[in-house]
């Protein structure tokens, strides 16, 4: 049988992938199909699939060098050359189209002599250096050469040549060594194709022609973005990771999920005994189907920085230095302080948060470990503080409180509205995926207060960006949907047949009304009144509209509502239950889809299960054995207000750092000091670590088993490549503080967890490690029903039955511009760093964003005398901090925009407290504030500093773990 | 006032002006009423109502009915 990777059949996923073969030229999707024979076989194929991909199918290998199955044929090497009965000479096997009937034949001497000529000619420019040569033994030519037979080299090696070509090593993880190009033009594809930058072009012709990345540029200088996928295309080793060349090939592979961004990239680490040598996208990936970013490929380095603490350590107060100690002897002094503490303020003064960072298995046991040994239901997790908005609303609308797509799924999109998100530098890997279908014709609308890069990507046409002022989202989608019902555009069979009539009448009499029309809402929102009926027109007029949302949406005192006004809008035109529609959260953190399942939330047990609800509650009490409450507990924010009022004494803090990933920093540093103990479990002295009293050394995800949801509702496996730093995996230490304080855990392995979710949690039913080894990866609901996962969801009914359309009035935010703050700041992320930083700052990625700039429009510049690189106080009435200009016209005049990856910017010192009205969710995306030129740091700069360095004192002087570090 | 009896407050009000709006009176508490028994954490309740006891001028007219609907559950609950 030919072994084409199918990842149902597949069987074991650690090793199979090795062995996927490339096909040569991309899979043909259409029902026609063509048979003809090849070399005597006979196979029916896809009508348009090349003859080089039919004959691979066969098990059939022709010998090929610039063509590669991710990529578009070119046809440039002519070492796929086949004979054709009938036809004259020797085509290129890669760009002949299979017909009805063909007779191929890919092996003669005729042939023979053709491949070798080719490759005698490659070689004579080639240096031959394959001994010393990094790729050696991972090389395409190498392979080439040897399965044609090249034995000499007729024209020797002094004529002109290119062996001398200077090498470009700007890039800090792979370099460009052109004296070994053969010119495939596979990294330019790539780059293309792939990743849809157009960072390289193949400049001259025939012998002159060459790789460059554009005039006067290295690979740094250039338009790269460092995604690695012209690294992986490259057959040679002219681009080659910098870790190979300095460590050598790797000797085995596990395939595991990156732990950075909501796409959940599926990666084979390639290692040498317990080091990862280098990242590489797996091919049979679900979510990225072999192609990654620059955070998943090749910032992994943190993993085994210097800075990891590998030893827990204590202390009675945060003016103490850290005692390093034993595990037990930590756990205890936890335990114990915990204890006395609900002892002398009650059950509900301690509480805890769980990570989006970690597993769903360790998500899922701190949230147990809260409510059945700490016994009350204080329990949160970041999700909070980015998409929690999109818990509620979906719920309340669709419900179900998850995107209802697959990634794939935007490859059949007619016209895509992208609001509040920047994909090409959040979501990276779904952003190339996106710009792929805008390339192929795809409408476009953005609908955000920047400029996004995602608008002036190359070769994708904007229909329409509606550059809304920060705060007036529903205001503006109220406008949308209004449009559509004003000029009878909704799809009234889709409404009549899957929405509640009752809720749909009050809702088309609410959103008729005049005040939501383009007209009424233009001096709210700032979005011309004509573009924003023609954006409507747009998303209700194609068969198919899809909706992606990001942070931008959800951070909003509003962030609920707006969700709920989308969900609006995808049933109003029956964007809802097929391919290529959807409602679509881009999730910020590789497992917040994950964390949010995994009852992380105080009110909802795992499976979104209200803990109100006896019937359901009452599953859980008796697994678990124990009584749990049957009220929410305190969110995040809940918490903190409460700490600074004395009733909430002791916080668990699992992998987050609330100290600088949460707003209004005074507030948080009054309430973290206000702890009487406060447990960090985190790979760093994170900030948040700075104001704890027992630190618990954590794992990165190379150290553990476990499972991460992605965005698309996508279970990944994450596997063990190395064993725990400090010797502890995060779900055992969870498990030793609940054995500690009396609450028995006895877990062997994470799948042991994962059995017990999938008992407790109806939409998991179906979910075991060994269904996730077999297929590769499964997306939930996964039940009796929907064996193998769901990747669409509502296809056929909600959850609830009918939709629910939700009324969803605009009020405008407190947080608005006055005279003492007439701007207002928003906040996003880049490409290259990743949340708080504290991963991405311990690596190279530094080179492209080292500190938080504050971009200002030109207009709001010159009116407070500001140039390029200036520092700039920016205050608001929470506080006041320092940042660097940088002027540029992707603002618009009177919003400023910065980025919150160095804690020493200290951004949420400027951001307050308002929150979104159902759940708390803050509003990072609008503070009023003003803006100014100064010359020094701000006071709390100044104090932090101050802070921080006292408390890096506070670590102990020789840490063991600064040597085991170093594997 | 305390930041967190500041914010509770802030919080009730903003429920009620984003679910009672446009709707009857009547329903309009139910709704708030609801949102705060399925997502606010005993404390939090026992904090709006105690203000309301004792002053209740900053709650808006939902917010208040809503708070008096949240005494009578309690009274419910505790027989
Ligand atoms: S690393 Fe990515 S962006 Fe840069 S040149 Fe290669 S393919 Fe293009
Ligand atoms: S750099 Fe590599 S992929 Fe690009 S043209 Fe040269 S050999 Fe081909
Ligand atoms: S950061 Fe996101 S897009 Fe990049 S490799 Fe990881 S999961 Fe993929
Ligand atoms: S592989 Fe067909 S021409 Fe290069």
């Amino acid at each position: 049988m030919v072994a084409i990777y199918d990842p149902k059949t597949a069987q074991n996923q650690s090793t199979k992938s090795q062995n996927i073969i490339d096909l040569g030229t991309p899979e043909v999707k259409t029902d026609e199909r063509v048979t003809l024979t090849i070399d005597g076989q006979e196979i029916d194929v896809p009508k348009g699939t090349s003859v080089l991909r039919a004959a691979a199918m066969l098990n059939i290998t022709i010998p090929k060098l610039c063509a590669s199955d991710n990529l578009e044929s070119f046809g440039s090497c002519r070492l796929c050359a086949v004979e054709i009965e009938g036809r004259r000479g020797m085509p290129a096997s890669c760009t002949t189209p299979a017909e009805q009937d063909m007779q191929v034949c890919t092996q003669n001497k005729k042939i023979a002599r053709l491949r070798k000529n080719v490759m005698e000619l490659y070689i004579s420019d080639h240096p031959l250096d394959c001994l010393t040569c990094p790729s050696n033994g991972d090389c395409e030519l190498q392979d080439m050469a040897g399965a044609v037979g090249l034995r000499e080299v007729r024209y020797g090696f002094d004529g002109e040549n290119h062996l001398d070509a200077a090498k470009d090593t700007s890039n800090p993880y792979f370099t460009f060594e052109p004296s070994k190009c053969i010119v495939c033009s596979r990294c330019v594809r790539a780059c293309e194709e792939v990743q849809g930058t157009f960072a390289l072009t193949i400049d001259g012709r025939g012998f002159d022609s060459k790789v460059s990345t554009g005039h006067d540029n290295d690979f740094l200088s250039s338009d790269c973005v460092s995604c690695g996928a012209c690294v992986q295309a490259c057959p040679t080793s002219t681009l080659m990771e910098k870790s190979v060349i300095d460590q050598g090939q790797p000797e085995r592979s596990v395939t595991t999920t990156c732990a950075y961004c909501g796409v959940g990239c599926s990666f084979e680490a390639h290692m040498k005994g317990e080091e990862v040598i280098r990242m590489v996208p797996a091919k049979d990936g679900q979510a990225n189907h072999g192609h990654s970013c620059v955070k998943g490929r090749f910032a992994f380095g943190y993993a085994t920085h210097q800075d990891r603490i590998t030893s827990p350590m204590v202390r009675d107060t945060i003016d103490q230095p850290w005692r390093e100690v034993s595990w037990d002897e930590a756990i205890n002094f936890a335990a114990k302080r915990l204890k006395s503490i609900q002892k002398k303020y009650g059950k509900d003064s301690i509480g805890g948060i769980t990570s989006s960072r970690c597993t769903n298995e360790e998500t899922y046991l701190v949230q147990k470990l809260i409510r059945a040994a700490f016994g009350n239901n204080n329990t949160d997790t970041c999700a909070r503080v980015c998409h929690s908005p999109t818990g509620y609303g979906l719920k309340a609308t669709l419900g179900e409180s998850a995107g209802t797509q697959t990634f794939d799924s935007v490859m059949e999109a007619d016209a895509v509205i992208v609001i509040g998100a920047n994909p090409t530098d959040a979501h990276p890997v779904f952003g190339s995926l996106l710009k792929k279908r805008l390339r192929q014709g795809a409408h476009l609308i953005i609908a955000d207060p920047r400029k996004i890069d995602l608008g002036n990507s190359p070769h994708v046409k904007l229909d329409h960006h509606l550059p809304l002022r920060p705060g007036t989202n529903v205001a503006f989608i109220n406008a949308m949907a209004h449009v559509i019902v004003n000029e009878g555009l909704e799809d009234k069979i889709f409404i009549a047949e899957r929405c509640e009539t009752k809720a749909f009448q009050q809702w088309y009499s609410f959103i008729s009304d005049e005040r939501h029309s383009p007209e009424n809402t233009e001096t709210i929102t700032g979005i011309d009144a004509e573009q924003l009926r023609q954006a409507a027109r747009l998303y209700a007029n194609v068969d198919k509209g899809a909706i992606y949302y990001g942070l931008g949406v959800t951070e909003h005192s509003q962030g609920s509502s707006m969700v709920m006004g989308i969900a609006n809008l995808a049933l109003l035109t029956g964007n809802i239950g097929r391919e290529g529609v959807g409602v679509n959260p881009l999730r910020g953190q590789n497992n917040v889809q994950g964390s949010c399942d995994m009852g992380s939330f105080p009110h909802e047990l795992p499976g979104y299960q209200h803990v109100s609800n006896d019937e359901l509650r009452g599953k859980f009490e008796q697994h678990w054995q124990v009584e749990i409450d049957n009220e929410p507990g305190l969110r995040i924010p809940n918490m903190f207000d409460a700490a600074i009022d004395g009733s909430f004494k002791g916080l668990y803090c699992q992998g987050e750092d609330i100290a600088q990933s949460d707003p209004n920093t005074h507030h948080v540093e009054a309430a973290l000091t206000s702890l009487e103990c406060l447990i960090v479990q985190d790979i760093f002295l994170n900030e948040t670590a700075k104001f704890a009293h027992v630190f618990l050394p954590g794992s990165s995800f190379l150290e553990k088993d476990g499972t991460f949801t992605n965005a698309e509702r996508r279970i990944n496996r994450v596997r063990k490549v190395m064993r725990p730093l400090a010797g502890k995996a995060d779900w055992e230490t969870t498990m030793a503080l609940s054995n500690a304080l009396g609450y028995p855990m006895n877990y062997q392995h994470p799948s042991e967890i994962m059995d017990e979710i999938a008992e407790l949690t109806p939409t998991f039913s179906g979910v075991n490690y060994q269904k996730l080894d077999d297929l590769g990866s499964i997306q939930w609901p996964c039940t009796e029903r929907n064996p193998i996962g769901t990747p669409t969801m509502h296809m056929d009914s909600f959850p609830i039955g009918k939709a629910i359309f939700a009324l969803t009035e605009y009020v405008a935010t407190d947080e608005r511009a006055s005279r003492k703050f007439p701007l207002l700041l928003t906040t996003g992320r880049i490409l290259s760093q990743y949340n708080v930083g504290a991963q991405t700052r311990r690596t190279d990625n530094q080179m492209w964003h080292d500190k938080d700039w504050l971009e200002i429009h030109p207009h709001d510049a010159q009116e407070r005398g500001i140039q390029d690189g200036d520092d700039l106080g920016i205050s608001s009435r929470a506080g006041d901090t320092v940042l660097t200009a940088k002027i540029t016209e992707r603002m618009q005049p009177g919003v400023v925009y910065t980025t919150f990856h160095h804690p020493e910017s200290g951004a949420n010192v400027v951001t307050t407290d308002n929150s979104d009205w159902a759940t708390n969710c803050p509003e990072y995306k609008v503070t009023a504030v003003q803006v100014e030129k100064v010359s020094s740091p701000s006071n709390w700069q100044l104090r932090n500093k101050e802070f921080s360095k006292k408390q890096t004192k506070f670590l102990p002087k020789n840490r063991p773990g600064k040597d085991r570090v170093k594997l | 006032m305390t930041v967190k009896l500041t914010n509770i407050i802030k919080m009730s009000n903003q429920i009620a002006d984003n679910i009672g709006l446009h709707l009857d009176s009547d329903q309009a508490v139910d709704k708030v009423v609801n949102h705060i028994q399925l997502f606010w954490a005993k404390s939090m309740k026992h904090d709006l109502i105690t203000y309301y006891q004792n002053d209740g001028n900053l709650l808006n007219e939902i917010s208040q009915q809503a708070t008096i609907r949240l005494v009578e559950i309690e009274r419910e609950n505790a027989k």
